[in-house]
């Protein structure tokens, strides 16, 4: 009796060494694929957000091209000719001087802005398109103006 | 007693055993590939990742050079199952007939036929969408240059193979050029066999882009205006050297290289070298300041032609004008009187300060192919003094465009040569921008003698070559009409125009030469002075240089 017991007890020890074995394996191979099937994963993520950033700096450099295109000052100037507008005419040309210091004479000297500017209005309303300047004369604030 | 069932032990250890040897064979494996070294992978496809190639943009942020992507459309014939179909979808998107598309993919024995060498990444993505069996899209890196001819000669341009030529492609291409990286197998295969790739810096230039294209469109315009050959055009900063705008023409489309003229892919502003002329004698005059044997105030008397060792130099307009002084001799550009200043000045001084001033060496920009000129050195065996007379009004040697630029910028800039350059700027690649420094290579002259120079070409401007002046500016400048080589001697009707000059003249900003190849006008001051003016006012506008109180014209304040 004792001895069909030892046996039992031997005979459970192998199955549990088989068990444990059986185990370790078991664990060992989910590990692996584990880690390999992260590594997989972790890749073909990898690849898709390559493929994206691809695709993005094809965009990028797409549009950085065609921006510097349009922006080529020729390109501008040919959109600013058809739409009518040009360079300033030599006659439309203003010198600025600074005013002095004395605000009596600044007065006066604005005052002769303002005619000269009411004057060169009246000019621009039959010299289209060369108007320009008064509108950066109006801006400038200078406080003297005279023609060149 | 217990006998142990004896059977059951050497059964327990054999799975015992073959379960650890299991289990170290898997940590053998995990530890060979945790180790083994990048490289080892013999049988598995290795991918070539490349690094971007870096841009190039203007001093202000403008694009001159850029990546473009682009793919290149390739079929399986061989894989195809409905060829007519296939062309039917494929034909349209790359803008060609299906019949040209069914020729393409007649052999179906075929593995590979061409269909489209370049198509955008907006078609390829509409390919890509297909979906077709036998479909096959490569991506190809191509550069593009947004301002086109405009800047060719300081871009130059990257070839489809990858090889890069000319320009600022060509000078800091270790800078812009990408390190590829390399992935071996599948990503997640082996983790160690992918090595990054690393993109290339960016670099920015110290031109300024809106005056680059408004100089070149001036240029063209007066080529073509005097039906001349060529032209150049550098406009200069002389307190630092940086080059602002450099145009020559003619020039080629660096997108479409391979259709352009291979001659024209040489820059002229450094790759091309001719007589200077009369722009030579201001540096004739402050050699001659500096070591004292003249100064502002001495006269000379011009006999109209003078005879030195055995050669007789002439004025150009083959007239004497009597006692002059410094101020007429540069405002008429009077031959005779640099010969007098010369001959006073000496060989070996003349010389030196020519070396110094930097003719004969490169100036060493960071643009590839530049000639460091030919002058006659007092030293050579074929040197004789009569090489003194013609070199002092500039003939008789040979320099650059920059190199003219940059001798007449030491004299704006109180006498000290700066190294022109062209890059401003590197972009890191952690995003911090590291700027070039600046570079004085030597004083030339005192600062004394700069401004007495300096005093003298503004009177050149104020009272004679007043098609340079500029409204509300002073400037100082010299006109220069050279002849050309020819066989033995010199081309008897072909001449180049230029002309050198700053502004304003008592704080120069920049610094402007003006050369036009055989015009069909053929002064200097009629030519090259108009063209400066024109680009020295688009520079006033662009860079925004305040005036200096000058008014123009026979102002020559000084």
């Amino acid at each position: 009796m004792k001895a069909l017991a030892l046996g039992l007890v031997a005979r459970g020890g192998t199955v549990a060494g088989l068990i444990l074995a059986a185990a370790v394996l078991t664990l060992a191979g989910l590990v692996w694929l584990s880690v390999s099937s992260s590594l997989i994963a972790a890749g073909a993520r990898i690849d898709r957000l390559h493929h994206v950033r691809a695709t993005l700096l094809e965009s990028r450099a797409e549009a950085l091209v065609a921006y510097a295109r349009a922006t080529d000052p020729r390109v501008l100037e040919h959109r600013a000719a058809a739409l009518g507008l040009g360079p300033v005419v030599p006659d439309g040309a203003l010198a600025l001087r600074v005013a002095p210091s004395d605000p009596a004479e600044a007065g006066g000297a604005l005052g002769a802005l303002r005619s000269r500017r009411l004057a060169v209005r009246r000019e621009s309303r039959t010299a289209a398109p060369s108007s320009a300047p008064l509108s950066r004369v109006a801006a400038a604030g200078v406080a003297a103006v005279s023609g060149d | 007693m217990f006998t142990p069932d004896r059977p059951d032990y050497p059964r327990l250890w054999l799975v015992m055993a073959a379960a650890a040897t299991l289990v170290v064979m898997l940590g053998a494996r995990l530890a060979f590939l945790a180790t083994r070294p990048p490289g080892a992978h013999a049988g598995q496809p290795t991918f070539t990742l490349h690094g971007a190639r870096g841009s190039i943009w203007d001093r202000d942020g403008w694009l001159l050079a850029a990546n473009r992507y682009a793919y290149a459309v390739h079929a399986a014939p061989n894989v195809i199952q409905d060829p007519a179909s296939f062309a039917g979808e494929v034909a349209p998107l790359l803008g060609t007939s299906a019949a040209t598309v069914l020729a393409a993919i007649a052999d179906e024995n075929s593995a590979w036929a061409p269909l489209s060498h370049e198509v955008s990444p907006t078609i390829a993505g509409q390919l890509r969408r297909l979906a077709l069996p036998g479909l096959a899209l490569e991506r190809i890196a191509r550069r593009a240059y947004p301002l086109g001819s405009t800047a060719a000669h300081l871009t130059g341009f990257v070839l489809d193979d990858g090889r890069v030529a000319y320009g600022i492609e060509a000078g800091a291409d270790h800078l812009l050029r990408g390190n590829d990286g390399r992935m071996v197998g599948n990503y997640g295969s082996n983790p160690r066999s992918y090595m990054p790739p690393r993109n290339g810096m960016d670099i920015v230039l110290s031109v300024d882009r809106d005056l680059q294209v408004g100089t070149a469109d001036i240029l063209e315009r007066a080529v073509e205006y005097q039906r001349a050959t060529g032209g150049t055009v550098i406009v200069l900063e002389p307190s630092t050297g940086a080059l602002l705008a450099s145009v020559s023409v003619p020039a080629y489309d660096p997108n479409d290289y391979a259709n352009s003229h291979a001659e024209r892919f040489r820059d002229a502003a450094i790759a091309e070298v001719y007589e200077p002329g009369s722009v030579v004698k201001p540096l004739t005059l402050a050699a001659a300041f500096q070591a004292g044997v003249v100064n502002e105030r001495s006269t000379y008397v011009d006999t109209g032609s003078i005879e030195v060792a055995g050669i007789t130099v002439t004025n150009w307009d083959h007239t004497p004008h009597g006692a002059t002084d410094m101020t007429r001799l540069l405002q008429y550009s009077l031959n005779v009187g640099a010969v007098h200043v010369a001959t006073a000045l000496g060989a070996e001084r003349f010389y030196a300060a020519l070396a110094d001033f930097g003719f004969g060496a490169p100036t060493g920009i960071e643009l590839p192919g530049e000639e460091a000129g030919l002058v006659h050195w007092p030293d050579a065996p074929d040197w004789y003094p009569g090489h003194l007379a013609t070199n002092s009004f500039g003939q008789g040697l040979a320099a650059t465009p920059l190199q003219v630029a940059t001798a007449i910028a030491a004299i704006a800039n109180d006498g000290v040569l700066m190294a022109p350059h062209v890059v401003s700027s590197v972009v890191l690649e952690s995003g911090e921008l590291r700027p070039v420094a600046p570079r004085a290579v030597r004083r030339v002259v005192s600062t004394r003698t700069a401004h007495a120079v300096r005093d003298l070409m503004t009177e050149v401007v104020a009272g004679r070559v007043t098609q340079a002046a500029v409204p509300g500016y002073s400037v100082a400048g010299k006109t220069g009409t050279s002849e050309i080589p020819h066989g033995d001697g010199y081309h008897p009707e072909d001449t180049i125009a230029s002309f050198v000059g700053f502004l304003p003249a008592n704080a120069p900003r920049i610094v402007v030469l003006v050369k036009i190849d055989r015009p069909r006008t053929s002064r200097g001051n009629d030519v090259a002075a108009p063209i400066f003016a024109e680009v020295a006012r688009l520079a006033i506008q662009t860079l925004g240089i305040p005036p200096d109180g000058s008014h123009g014209i026979g102002s020559g304040n000084s």
